[in-house]
């Protein structure tokens, strides 16, 4: 399987998106909008805030109407679906707080079989197994007897995702699902949407502003600048420097590693000397004291790792001091003599 | 290429395990069968309570008696049984029943803890119709006198029917309102703001309004179970009964909606037509509650986080039915108190209601707060 040869889901022709009605009343918040998400891929929408980024996935999802232009959802326009029909191929996460705390996770997943149901909402066989897979596939099966109000951020994102999952869509849009994740529920989502997109074939919209994530996995960015969409894989946007352009205003986009950092000049220089993760973290200490690492420095800094416990000797300018941490080694580079 | 919807296409896969130990799947959990199984039962107890206390006290064993259609040990029970007690007690059921789904609807809808009927102004609605009725009677001079002579001829449309169009115009009102404006929130304002000009004229009509008129509309404002002729039960038990129908088609909507109102779009709900139905199974709910047995206050916003906490749970198809029987029991057994049995004393009901509801519906939600059971609606 090629993800680049899977049909695309949902394509967006010439949108406009904002608020009002069209055409004298409208304001524009993103126009002349060009992007298709395929079957299997995971596509990112960032942007700063305010830029638009929720006034497009409302859009997408017709929570709110077009400005201008069409979205397709498997060639047909969204605005031919019913609501029904539309739910069956997409389903979305939002970041609205559910006040759903008395019903049982389970309850919850059972809910997105809505579209599938009849007037009583009543779940047969087939219904009760398709909550069960998605309960699995998301990782969420022994949630499932405990009530929304007992469970963490990170679980809670987990069952609105099986909930979604639970309308069998084509396509999945989130909105920053890991706004109020932890490090360890940001990773455990990351490997639940690869595993979703790459693995299940489902096309996935998330916006989000984790820059590292984004780098690391998007197959597509969809960048929010200048009142318009650039659609691109993000080593593209991070080369041309699109990225820097739109997101980090005065800071300084790494191209190395892809991260963002303050525009602040380094105070000073130091030759670093060591290896493995000592030499790493005090790389890091170093960066926040504001010294620049350089070969050339008058100043060394070395790190020594004598039996397992890490110390620091700073030797140059006629003076020479240890450190036992590396607090103490900020401390004394920072300290005027 | 993986099709998406090998995702869930239910042949494909072995089906896995139910999920936990199983019990995710039912609907109704054996502490939630036991708590309705209590609550039906509690409802048939206070309804023969209902039947056999009051002025007079009667054994439980005629009232049983009478209403198989046999002999009673005593003439005059029988007339009181059938007669009086017998529409007491059905339409304390209607009317709670009716009230406490009111509430719970209004409650969902709006996703607020403190929604209830009223909050539409449909009360208000009520009130200032039978304002208009009884209200003018008698006045003789003046300026508030010539206002109120103004509606004078209104007073031959009865206090039923006044009730019934005021609260079907503020519903209608309110209605408008649901439909055209997307935030709920100013939906609840508006109710409120409608509900306070309209409480304002009939301020303005008591104030004009002659000492006895007054008396007949507080009277009225207290509340009873008393008014309802056999006759007239079938009228109030269709409006009450057709309100159920339509909040027992809305289930499916409701339990969505308690995601909110845009996750329940994105799941295929027609937010205009869950607004449209839940109003109006209020309107018939708490309008012909309000018609019949006056303004019933409390048990619209008390009995659905009553059943919540004995529930435990927010799934309305348990909650209809449990906040069913928890307006009953209310209801009944408010309406015994009220009658102070023994005695030829009778409370105002609404004044019954709080004082033997409000101490229960503390300690239950206090009970619940401190084993911390998730709260919310």
């Amino acid at each position: 399987m090629s993800r680049h040869t899977t049909a695309p889901v949902l394509v967006a022709d010439r949108v406009s998106v904002g608020y009002g009605r069209p055409p004298r009343h409208a304001r524009a918040v993103l126009t002349g909008i060009d992007a298709t998400l395929h079957a299997g891929e995971l596509a990112c929408l960032v942007g700063p805030n305010g830029a638009g980024k929720s006034t497009l996935l409302r859009s997408l999802a017709r929570f709110q109407p077009l400005l201008a232009g069409d979205v397709r959802v498997d060639g047909v326009s969204i605005a031919g679906y019913t609501a029904r029909d539309l739910a069956r191929k997409i389903a979305v996460v939002l970041t609205d707080r559910v006040a759903a705390g008395q019903l049982r996770a389970y309850d919850v997943v059972a809910l997105g079989r809505y579209p599938h149901t009849g007037w009583a909402g009543r779940l047969d066989r087939d219904d009760h197994a398709v909550v069960d897979r998605c309960l699995t596939d998301t990782g969420a099966t022994h949630l499932a007897d405990r009530p929304m109000s007992e469970l963490s951020d990170g679980e809670r994102q987990r069952i609105m995702i099986a909930r979604a999952l639970a309308q069998e869509p084509h396509a999945l849009l989130l909105d920053e699902p890991s706004a109020f994740l932890d490090v360890r529920g940001r990773l455990e989502l990351t490997t639940l949407l690869l595993s979703l997109t790459h693995d299940h074939g489902l096309a996935v919209l998330m916006s989000t502003h984790d820059l590292e994530h984004m780098m690391r996995h998007a197959d597509q960015v969809w960048l929010v600048t200048g009142g318009g969409l650039r659609v691109g894989a993000p080593e593209d946007l991070g080369l041309d420097g699109s990225l820097q352009r739109a997101l980090a205003g005065d800071a300084v986009f790494d191209p190395v590693t892809g991260a963002f950092q303050t525009g602040r000049r380094p105070t000073g220089r130091v030759r670093l000397i060591g290896d493995g993760a000592t030499m790493h973290w005090t790389r890091r200490a170093l960066d926040r004291a504001g010294y620049l690492a350089a070969d050339d420095a008058t100043i060394d800094v070395i790190c020594v790792s004598g039996n397992g416990q890490p110390a620091w000797l700073l030797r140059g300018d006629g003076r020479q001091h240890t450190a036992d941490s590396l607090a103490a080694l900020v401390a004394l580079l920072r300290r005027p003599d | 290429m993986i099709s998406p919807s090998s995702l869930t296409s239910p042949a494909e896969r072995v089906t896995p395990p139910p999920a936990g130990d199983g019990r995710g799947r039912r609907v109704v959990g054996s502490r939630q069968a036991a708590v309705l199984t209590v609550l039906a039962v509690l409802a048939v107890l206070s309804f023969l309570a209902t039947l056999a206390w009051g002025s007079v006290a009667i054994p439980l064993g005629d009232v049983v008696a009478i209403l198989g259609g046999e002999e009673a040990s005593r003439r005059t029970w029988e007339a009181i049984v059938m007669d009086l007690r017998l529409p007491r007690a059905i339409t304390a059921v209607f009317a709670g029943v009716a009230t406490a789904l009111a509430g719970l609807v209004m409650q969902t809808l709006f996703r607020n803890a403190l929604a209830e009927p009223y909050v539409l102004g449909v009360t208000s609605g009520a009130s200032l119709g039978v304002g208009l009725v009884l209200l003018p009677q008698g006045a003789t001079a003046g300026l508030g006198a010539a206002l109120l002579a103004a509606f004078a001829p209104l007073a031959s449309i009865g206090v039923v029917a006044a009730a019934a169009i005021g609260a079907l115009a503020v519903l209608l009102l309110m209605s408008a309102v649901a439909a055209r404006v997307q935030n709920l929130v100013i939906v609840l304002v508006a109710g409120i703001m409608v509900s306070a000009f309209l409480t304002a004229i009939v301020n303005v009509l008591v104030f004009f309004a002659r000492p006895e008129a007054v008396v007949a509309f507080t009277a009225w404002q207290f509340g009873t179970f008393q008014g309802v002729t056999m006759a007239q039960l079938p009228v109030l038990g269709g409006t009450v009964a057709l309100g159920v129908l339509l909040l027992a088609l809305s289930t499916k909507q409701l339990n969505a909606s308690l995601l909110g109102e845009r996750y329940a779009q994105s799941m295929g709900m027609s937010v205009r037509r869950l607004r449209l139905l839940a109003m109006a199974s209020t309107a018939l709910l708490a309008g012909a509650v309000t018609a019949f047995a006056g303004p019933i206050a409390f048990l619209g916003i008390a009995a659905p986080h009553l059943a919540r906490g004995l529930l435990g749970s927010a799934d309305h198809r348990v909650l209809i039915p449990g906040t069913a029987l928890v307006g009953a029991v209310v209801a009944l057994a408010a309406g015994v108190f009220a009658q102070l049995p023994g005695t030829d004393a009778v409370l105002p009901l609404n004044a019954a209601l709080a004082l033997i509801g409000a101490p229960v519906v503390l300690r239950v939600l206090l009970r619940l707060n401190r084993t911390g059971a998730g709260f919310t609606v």
